[in-house]
C-alpha cells in the first residue's frame, strides 16, 4: 500500500486531510511540526508528502527548502490556507507537484493521488 | 477610543475593503461544505465598518496578526453551539459525545485559519500587499485592543449560517488594519 505523509500543525487539519487520503487506499503517516515531519520522511520515506506552510517553528516553506536541498524527488502537495500568489510562487520555484488551498475536497485529493502514481512509476 | 478613520479612507480603500470581506463571506459557506462535509447555506450578511470588533460572550473566537506594508488582525468568531456542530459533524458523532468539547479550539483555529486567510489574501491582493501570517491563536482581548487602538479600518462581517437542520447561527468576522509599526 502507498504511503503518503500528512504535516500539518492543526490536529483538525491533519484529521480532514487524512481522512480523504486515506479514502483513496493510501496509508498515512502524521506530523505536527516541520521537524518530526523531516525525521519521518528519512525514517519512512513515504511516496507522497502533503505539506501545510503555516507552521509555528520550522514551516512548511522550511521543510519543502530541506527536502529538496537533500535531494529527495518525493511529489509534495502543498496544502494551504495562504490564498496569495507570492506564496504559491515561492513553492513552485522549489518544485511541488501540487497546489491547493484549504478546504481540499476529495476530489482535488484524489486527482493529485492519481497524477503522483503516474510520476511515481 | 480609538483612532479609526473609516469614513475619511482614501478612496477606493473603503469600498475595496468592504467588497473583499464581502467575496471572502460567499467563499466561506464551501469551507464549512469542504471541512465538515454538512450542507450549509450562507445568509447575506450585514456588511458594515465598524469602531470596534465586538466578540460575543460564549463565542469561540480566533485571531490571526498578518503584516506586509502595512499590518492587521483578522478575527473569526462563532457561537459555542456552532461550533458543537460542526465537530460533531466532521466526527459523524452525537454533539453530546465526549470527544466533541476537546475539539471546539482546535476546530475553530482551523476554521478561522482557513476564512481568515481568504478574506485577508483578497484584501492583500486588492490593496497590492504580500501579506505574511502568524499562526492562528485564540483571541485575546488585548491583542484585539492593541490593534484597535491604531486601527486605520475595521470592518465586521455578521452573518447567519443555515447549517443543515439546525437553528440559523451567527458568524462574526473581522478584519483590523492598523497603523504601520509594531505596537500589537
Amino acid at each position: 500500500m502507498a504511503r503518503a505523509l500528512v504535516v500539518d500543525d492543526s490536529a483538525v487539519g491533519r484529521m480532514i486531510l487524512a481522512r480523504l487520503v486515506r479514502r483513496e487506499g493510501w496509508a498515512v503517516e502524521e506530523a505536527d511540526c516541520g521537524e518530526a515531519a523531516l525525521a519521518t520522511l528519512e525514517r519512512e520515506r513515504p511516496e507522497m508528502v502533503f505539506l501545510d506552510l503555516l507552521m509555528p517553528g520550522t514551516s512548511g516553506l522550511d521543510v519543502l527548502r530541506r527536502i529538496r536541498g537533500a535531494g529527495i524527488d518525493v511529489p509534495v502537495v502543498i496544502v494551504t490556507a495562504e490564498v496569495q500568489a507570492h506564496h504559491r510562487a515561492a513553492c513552485e520555484e522549489l518544485g511541488v507537484h501540487a497546489y491547493l488551498n484549504k478546504p481540499v475536497s476529495g476530489e482535488q485529493i484524489s486527482r493529485v493521488l492519481e497524477s503522483a502514481k503516474a510520476v511515481l512509476l | 477610543m480609538n483612532a479609526c478613520h473609516t469614513v475619511e479612507a482614501p478612496s477606493p480603500t473603503r469600498d475595496a475593503v468592504l467588497a473583499a470581506l464581502h467575496d471572502g463571506w460567499q467563499r466561506s459557506a464551501a469551507v464549512f461544505r469542504e471541512m465538515f462535509e454538512l450542507p450549509v447555506s450562507f445568509g447575506e450578511p450585514l456588511l458594515r465598518e465598524s469602531d470596534s470588533i465586538a466578540v460575543q460572550v460564549g463565542s469561540v473566537a480566533v485571531a490571526m496578526e498578518f503584516a506586509g506594508s502595512s499590518r492587521g488582525l483578522g478575527v473569526l468568531s462563532v457561537s459555542r453551539a456552532t461550533a458543537r456542530t460542526l465537530v460533531a459533524a466532521m466526527l459523524s458523532c452525537s454533539e453530546t459525545d465526549d470527544r466533541v468539547t476537546p475539539l471546539l479550539a482546535p476546530t475553530v483555529l482551523e476554521l478561522g485559519n482557513v476564512v481568515i486567510n481568504s478574506i485577508v489574501g483578497d484584501l492583500g491582493d486588492l490593496l497590492g500587499e504580500q501579506y505574511r501570517f502568524k499562526v492562528p491563536d485564540t483571541l485575546r482581548p488585548e491583542t484585539l485592543r492593541a490593534y484597535e487602538s491604531t486601527a486605520t479600518h475595521v470592518g465586521l462581517l455578521k452573518g447567519w449560517t443555515m447549517i443543515a437542520d439546525q437553528p440559523p447561527a451567527a458568524l462574526v468576522v473581522g478584519v483590523v488594519l492598523a497603523e504601520a509599526g509594531d505596537g500589537a
